[in-house]
């Protein structure tokens, strides 16, 4: 049997007394050096698409060891969750493979991906995490529900209301949360997707907004909202206060780990054990239907540096040849809508994930640090997905392809085209792209087709 | 002399952040008449800079960073007596006390702008994650710090960084440090808007401008 909630509880009072710097210097930061040398795993910028299973495999066993060796650490209490092996892979057997999910004529099914099987992409849209205004959430949500691939919601969260700044852990918290979900509803209706699937309370940063939105006049069961691991390999009391809320309620749980390349776990490597390790460790903690792959680079932070890609690769292909488990991929840039840029981000990220076995979730323009995203980005992160499929592009392919795409982009993260506000770039009334950016996005799909044979 | 080898020992066990090493190699050039001030300035300060330096060119990866920083503190509480006895104090370009705010549990950025300061030479009061203004400002006060370096990764937890600033002005403490602040969402326009200095993009970038407010660099 899974190791059930209350026992995890239990562990958060009873494991091991460590302290932090101890944890995160002796025991995740040496374990790991430790078990990259040991797996042989090594980053490759030719290959950013594995092209050796092997490489996966051991990927996938470090992962799994570094899971029993470290397991996960409760900073409320000082103490260490710890599970034996044979929980692990308990947890990993009982996961979902597979989640019928909204209702109606926008019900979808959403996958495990296995390993030399491509199958239809699970497109997963909005402009995910970004703090927006009141009429900028109302406005930009349209253009992504508009978009005829989406299969799921994901859009950004509230930072003002009324004219009152949103603080976290204040009331406010409450209010934005709730209103978030009331405009997520809204927006489903009035574009005629009112089954349509959604992760929220985006607003949600203390388990406060979690826990005001869990009614059926707001967040109803069966939709998603994010639980997140805290880096690496830790939880706290507030985020296991949104599992026990959303287990009980009958929310999906979604595991987000946002591995930092360059922090605690070491470099892309590093970062991609670690990934996997949350992983199989929030199956059980977070009890994680869903589980998402971020690895930021400490620096440039979106998912499109070649160092990022490489580890969602690696995290993909490990699950996908080893034990299929539910995953998603950030789709994170730092460029903004409006420009060339992003589309070359987006691809590159969304080739990789397609491929390599992460449903596309995004897109996080401009790291959510601009207001500038809007439904086009998405509607090419669905053309690309579903472009890799319909052609079930080859491995070797995909990764000379996403070489090309970074070579385009990579020298470009220190000061990047961040692109408009959405208001410019879309006719607001209507919810469609404005005539030149539409341009600039068929442009690059003759580029995809001409120059990379691959046909959106 | 042995002093070489010994130089090179220090050098390499701060880049390695070995703290055992660091202090037999430094114990040894105290023995082979190496003057501790100048031990500090002419090879710890320089190794600590380089592992800095390889951090910023994504060589090294923070927790490396973070060893080598204790190695260092290591070798100089070793060195205090010694400094003391001569009557040298070790020169630093600032304390800084720095605190992710409150609300917000990002603190990866922070913890790389503590590393990164103390790679640099300055003395660094890390106040954790979580931080209210009232606690950031009574810490600064009590560590006589000459830089509040603010952290917030949310929208929704600068709010709480004005708070500091407020809190600052209220308490007549303005002027009385240079509150520098960063994170994702901060920008240029809302450091001014509240009266703090923008941090940077990034920990070097943080660092250079920390530097330059205290006349070094
Ligand atoms: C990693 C990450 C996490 C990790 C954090 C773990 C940790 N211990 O830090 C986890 C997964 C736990 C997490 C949780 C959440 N996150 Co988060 N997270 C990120 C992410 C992807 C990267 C941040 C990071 O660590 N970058 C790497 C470090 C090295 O960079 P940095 O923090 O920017 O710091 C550098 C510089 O900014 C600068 N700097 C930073 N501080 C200072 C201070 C001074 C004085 C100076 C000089 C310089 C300086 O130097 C640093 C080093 O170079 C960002 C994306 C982004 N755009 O930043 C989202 C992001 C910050 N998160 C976001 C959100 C919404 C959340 C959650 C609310 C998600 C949820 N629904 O639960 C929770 C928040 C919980 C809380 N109360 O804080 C949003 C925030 C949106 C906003 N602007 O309000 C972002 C922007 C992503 C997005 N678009 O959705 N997150």
């Amino acid at each position: 049997m899974v190791v059930d909630l209350m026992e995890v509880i239990r562990r958060t009072e009873s494991g091991p007394f460590v302290e932090e710097r101890d944890f995160d210097i002796e025991v995740i930061f040496r374990t790991i050096k430790d078990l990259v040398k040991k797996y042989g795993i090594e980053y490759q910028h030719q290959q950013l698409i594995t092209l050796d299973p092997q490489m996966a495999d051991a990927a996938f066993n470090a992962g799994l060891e570094l899971a029993e060796h470290a397991g996960m650490y409760c900073v409320d209490t000082s103490r260490v969750i710890k599970f034996n092996r044979q929980e692990l892979l308990y947890g990993l057997k009982a996961a979902p493979r597979e989640l019928r999910v909204g209702f109606g004529k926008d019900q979808r099914t959403l996958r495990a991906s296995v390993w030399g099987k491509l199958e239809r992409p699970f497109i997963w849209a909005g402009f995910s995490g970004a703090p927006l205004s009141e009429q900028d959430f109302r406005q930009s949500i349209r253009s992504y529900i508009k978009e005829p691939l989406v299969d799921a919601l994901g859009h950004g969260s509230l930072h003002i209301i009324d004219g009152i700044g949103v603080r976290t852990g204040s009331p406010m918290e409450v209010r934005a949360t709730r209103q978030e979900l009331m405009y997520v509803n809204e927006a489903l209706l009035r574009e005629g997707r009112p089954g349509m699937p959604y992760v929220a309370a985006e607003s949600s940063t203390t388990a406060l907004g979690d826990l005001a939105t869990m009614h059926p006049d707001f967040m109803a069961p069966g939709n998603f909202h994010f639980v997140p691991t805290l880096n690496e390999l830790k939880v706290d009391y507030q985020r296991l206060t949104k599992t026990m809320a959303a287990y009980e309620y009958g929310v999906y749980n979604i595991n987000l780990v946002d591995a930092i390349i360059g922090g605690y776990a070491g470099g892309p490597e590093g970062a991609a054990i670690v990934t996997i390790a949350a992983f199989i460790l929030g199956l059980i903690v977070h009890r994680a239907s869903v589980s998402l792959c971020h690895p930021a680079h400490n620096k440039w932070v979106s998912t499109s540096p070649p160092e990022s890609i490489w580890a969602e690769n690696l995290v993909g292909q490990a699950f996908a040849r080893n034990s299929p488990i539910i995953n998603i991929g950030d789709v994170w840039t730092s460029a903004g809508t409006g420009t060339q840029d992003i589309l070359y981000e987006i691809a590159a990220i969304t080739i990789t994930k397609t491929l390599t076995g992460n449903h596309p979730h995004g897109v996080g323009a401009t790291n959510g640090k601009f207001p500038h995203g809007s439904g086009l980005d998405a509607r090419c992160m669905a053309e690309v997905a579903h472009a890799v499929y319909n052609q079930q592009l080859p491995l070797e392919q995909g990764n000379e392809i996403v070489s090309g795409l970074v070579e385009k982009y990579e020298h470009k993260f220190a000061d990047p085209d961040i692109g408009k506000p959405y208001p410019e770039v879309y006719d607001v009334a209507s919810a469609t792209p404005q005539a030149w950016w539409l341009e600039i996005y068929e442009d690059f799909k003759s580029e995809m087709e001409n120059d990379f044979g691959l046909k959106l | 002399m042995s002093g070489s080898s010994a130089r090179d020992r220090i050098h390499q066990a701060i880049i390695d952040g070995d703290d055992k090493m660091v202090v037999g190699a430094v114990e040894e050039a105290i023995e082979a008449g190496v003057a501790p001030l100048s031990m500090i300035n002419e090879i710890l300060n320089p190794a600590l800079k380089e592992v800095g330096d390889r951090f910023n060119k994504g060589d090294m990866y923070l927790p490396e960073l973070i060893l080598s920083a204790e190695a260092m503190e290591v070798a100089v509480k070793f060195l205090q007596p010694h400094l003391e006895a001569r009557e040298e104090r070790i020169e630093i370009p600032g304390k800084v006390a720095m605190a992710t705010v409150q609300g917000d549990i990002h603190d990866i950025g922070k913890n790389i702008v503590c590393a990164l300061l103390r790679a640099n030479g300055f003395e660094v009061l890390d106040l954790g994650r979580d931080v209210p203004a009232a606690t950031i400002v009574a810490k600064a006060e009590e560590f006589e710090a000459d830089i509040i370096g603010l952290s917030a990764l949310l929208s929704t937890t600068l709010p709480y960084c004005r708070d500091t600033m407020e809190l600052l002005k209220e308490k007549g403490l303005e002027g009385r440090f240079k509150v520098f602040i960063g994170g994702g969402p901060v920008t240029p326009e809302f450091a001014e808007e509240i009266g703090a200095e923008y941090g940077g993009a990034h920990a070097e970038a943080g660092v250079t401008r920390m530097l330059r407010a205290q006349g070094r660099g």
